[in-house]
């Protein structure tokens, strides 16, 4: 198994079972999170970033979201991810089937995350904008 | 052909915006998703559903969204193709920095891709939401 695998691996079998500081001590210092898009939490994150924002966000779901890692794509320093996720969130249920992280690993940590996802299901779900014709 | 190949022939032909290249790519029997629930999210089987369905939905774009494609990454036969676009469409700009191609080739083909994308600004720029 390549490094790159199974240190994503790692990380997310951490995530995944609610093991945060497991996950954030796999993680770089530097580290950065990007969720895609425009809402409300689509930027980078640093770790103080992630610690202040995400993961108290993740703490207003009516039912916590629970992830499944379906496959990690490897390449060098390069890891994909693909996942599915669900649950209920503050304002409404959260689904994102299929799910997409791309991580950049560096000296045995995560250094960089990408989170591509539905962007529309975080704006119903999570930040409670409708979406409705202009 | 390489899964390297494939993906590359793949990007060059985007980044040419030779879609018709490109989308013919994805075998007869292929399977092209496109995530979330958008007016155009769905699984397209086949080329033919996709050149009659997604195609055309995509041609009422003013200009067209221009992408520049990263280094892929290629393990066996899958390839995940990374990159960022900007282009206009019918109901305002359409700017994606981050794209994600996730591909499964079979020979010369695509028999498996899933496209992820800021699909609230697919909303908002295509379609009017």
């Amino acid at each position: 198994m390549s490094d790159s695998r199974r240190i994503a691996t790692d990380f997310f079998n951490k995530l995944c079972s609610g093991d945060f500081p497991g996950g954030f001590a796999s993680m770089s210092d530097d580290a950065t999170w990007s969720l895609i898009g425009t809402t409300r939490y689509s930027r980078t994150f640093n770790k103080e970033g992630m610690l202040n924002e995400l993961v108290p966000m993740l703490s207003t779901f009516v039912e916590p979201p629970q992830m499944h890692v379906k496959e990690v794509i490897a390449d060098g320093d390069r890891a994909v991810v693909i996942a599915d996720v669900v649950g209920v969130g503050p304002t409404g249920p959260y689904k994102q089937d299929p799910y997409c992280f791309v991580l950049r690993i560096r000296d045995g940590k995560v250094a960089e995350i990408v989170e591509f996802l539905d962007t529309v299901a975080v704006e119903q779900a999570i930040c409670g904008n409708k979406i409705v014709p202009q | 052909m390489s899964t390297r190949d494939v993906a590359e022939k793949f990007m060059k032909a985007i980044e040419a915006m030779d879609f018709a290249t490109a989308f013919g790519m994805l075998a007869e029997d292929g399977k092209y998703n496109v995530i979330g629930t958008t007016e155009v999210s769905r699984t397209y089987n086949g080329r033919k559903d996709l050149f009659d369905n997604l195609v055309p939905a995509l041609s009422t774009f003013k200009e067209p969204p221009v992408l520049k494609f990263d280094q892929p990454i290629i393990e066996g036969d899958r390839a995940v193709l990374l990159a960022s676009g900007k282009g206009i469409g019918p109901f305002g700009p359409y700017d994606q920095p981050y794209y994600a191609f996730v591909a499964k080739v079979r020979g010369n083909e695509f028999i498996e891709m899933t496209e992820f994308m800021d699909t609230q600004m697919l909303n908002s720029a295509a379609f009017g939401k």
